[in-house]
C-alpha cells in the first residue's frame, strides 16, 4: 500500500509552494494505485492519463500525480485528455489492468469555498504568497480526509491502447476557405474554422 | 573539473531511475537559471519550452528540468515543441529567454557509453547494472558546461499565453455546457469531447 503522506514532502519541493491541488493529486494517484495493487513507476511500467486541460485552475494536480505514481513528464507516461475535469486513468502497462480515480465533487467544492480561492487566488495572489494560516489547514483536510470522502475509485477494468481509424470526414474553413479535418476544426460562433483561424479571430487556440 | 548542478537525492526518487538524462536535465535548468539571474519558480511565471518530441530517447532531461526550475508540467509551465531535439527555451518574465542545446560532440561521446548498449536492447533504466549506470552519471559530471551546452541568447522571444475565455455552448448529444474552446464537431454538430470520440490528439501541443 502506498501512503500519501510518504510523498507530501518530495511533493512540496517539486511543486514550489502549498495549495490543496498537488496533495489531491497525491491522493488521487495513491487511490488508484492501492486499487491495482502497483508499486510508483520506476520506468514506463504506469501510464496515467489525466483529464486536465491547460487554462484553468488546480492543474497543480497533476505534480501531485507525478510525484506519487512515478508517471512523469520527462519519461512521458503521463498524458493529458484535455476534457478539463481531474479524474486520473491509472494503467498497469504489462498487464493492461486499469482504474479511473477522480476526486469528489464535494471535495473540489470545499476546497473552492475558501479563503485560500476567495480572497488570495482568485484575486490573482501567487499561491506562495497566501498566508500559511489560509493554505495549512486545507493542505492537512486533503491530506487526513478518509478516501471515502474525498475519492471516487473506479472498478478495474482493462485497457487496450486506442487505435483510432484514420478520419475521412474533412469541411471547409468558413473563414480561410481551406479543407480541414473535421476533428480538428473548432467553433467560432456559427462559423466552423481551423485552428489558426480560430486563434487569428479569437486570440486563442484549443 | 566537475559540475557544481548535482540534483539533490530527491530528484533521483521523483524520476524513478537513475540514468544520465535527468541529470543533465537538472544541470541545463541551473545553467540557464545562472545565466539569467533567475530563482526556482514557486508560482507560474518561468517557462520552459523543451524542443523535445515523444518516442524518442533522452526525454528524461525534462523531469530534471522541472526539478531545476520548478517550471511544472502540473503549473503548465512547462510545453514540448515537438521538434524532436535535445534542447529547450527557458523565458523568465522579467530575466528574458536562452536556449540551452546538448551539443552534437558531447552527445556522441555519451553514446558510447555501456549504458546505451543496455537501452538499446531494450532494457530498462532500473534495470541496467548500478556499476554501469553510475558510469555515465559520472562522466557526464565531468565535463565543463561548454562542451555540453550551447548556450544562446534569445532576446527576440515572445511567449503569449492563451487568452481565456467565459463563452460556452451545449453540447447537442448530452446537453452539457462546454467551454468553446473544449468543443469539438462531430456529423456537423457541436459536442463535447467525450460525445464525439476525439480525445487530446486533435489539440495541437506547444
Amino acid at each position: 500500500m502506498v501512503n500519501p503522506k510518504d510523498y507530501y514532502d518530495a511533493g512540496l519541493l517539486l511543486h514550489g509552494h502549498k495549495c490543496p491541488a498537488m496533495p489531491m493529486g497525491l491522493r488521487v494517484g495513491a487511490a488508484a494505485m492501492n486499487r491495482l495493487g502497483v508499486e510508483r513507476a520506476r520506468d514506463g511500467q504506469l501510464l496515467a492519463l489525466v483529464e486536465l486541460g491547460e487554462d484553468h485552475c488546480a492543474t497543480c494536480f497533476a505534480d501531485g500525480v507525478q510525484t506519487i505514481t512515478g508517471c512523469t513528464f520527462g519519461k512521458g507516461n503521463i498524458k493529458k485528455l484535455h476534457f478539463g475535469k481531474w479524474g486520473v486513468t491509472l494503467v498497469d502497462v504489462a498487464t493492461g489492468r486499469a482504474v479511473r480515480v477522480t476526486p469528489r465533487a464535494e471535495a473540489m467544492l470545499a476546497n473552492k469555498q475558501t479563503e485560500f480561492f476567495k480572497e488570495y487566488r482568485e484575486k490573482g495572489v501567487p499561491a506562495s504568497e497566501v498566508p500559511p494560516a489560509a493554505v495549512e489547514p486545507l493542505v492537512e483536510r486533503v491530506m487526513a480526509a478518509p478516501d471515502e470522502k474525498l475519492v471516487s475509485v473506479g472498478e478495474i477494468f482493462p485497457y487496450t491502447i486506442p487505435h483510432r481509424p484514420h478520419s475521412f470526414s474533412s469541411l471547409v474553413c468558413d473563414h480561410c476557405g481551406e479543407m480541414v479535418v473535421e476533428g480538428y476544426a473548432r467553433l467560432v460562433g456559427d462559423q466552423r474554422v481551423c485552428i489558426p483561424c480560430q486563434e487569428k479571430l479569437t486570440g486563442a487556440r484549443s | 573539473m566537475k559540475t557544481q548542478f548535482v540534483p539533490p537525492d530527491w530528484a533521483f526518487e521523483f524520476h524513478g531511475h537513475r540514468c544520465p538524462f535527468m541529470p543533465i536535465g537538472y544541470r541545463m535548468g541551473r545553467v540557464a537559471m545562472s545565466v539569467l539571474g533567475a530563482e526556482r519558480e514557486q508560482d507560474h511565471g518561468f517557462h520552459v519550452f523543451p524542443e523535445l518530441g515523444e518516442g524518442h530517447p533522452q526525454t528524461c532531461l525534462m523531469d530534471g528540468i522541472q526539478v531545476a526550475t520548478g517550471a511544472t508540467y502540473g503549473k503548465v509551465l512547462m510545453a514540448k515543441t515537438f521538434y524532436g531535439k535535445l534542447a529547450a527555451i527557458f523565458h523568465h518574465p522579467t530575466k528574458g529567454a536562452i536556449r540551452i542545446a546538448l551539443r552534437p560532440e558531447f552527445v556522441d561521446a555519451m553514446g558510447k557509453f555501456e549504458f546505451f548498449a543496455y537501452r538499446k536492447r531494450g532494457i530498462e533504466p532500473s534495470a541496467i547494472p548500478a556499476a554501469v549506470t553510475d558510469e555515465v552519471i559520472e562522466w557526464v559530471a565531468e565535463q565543463p558546461d561548454d562542451a555540453v551546452f550551447k548556450v544562446e541568447p534569445r532576446p527576440e522571444f515572445r511567449y503569449t499565453p492563451v487568452k481565456g475565455s467565459f463563452n460556452k455552448t451545449l453540447c447537442s448529444v448530452c446537453n452539457e455546457y462546454v467551454f468553446d474552446r473544449y468543443l469539438r464537431m462531430k456529423d456537423g454538430r457541436p459536442m463535447c469531447i467525450p460525445c464525439s470520440g476525439y480525445t487530446g490528439e486533435a489539440r495541437r501541443e506547444g
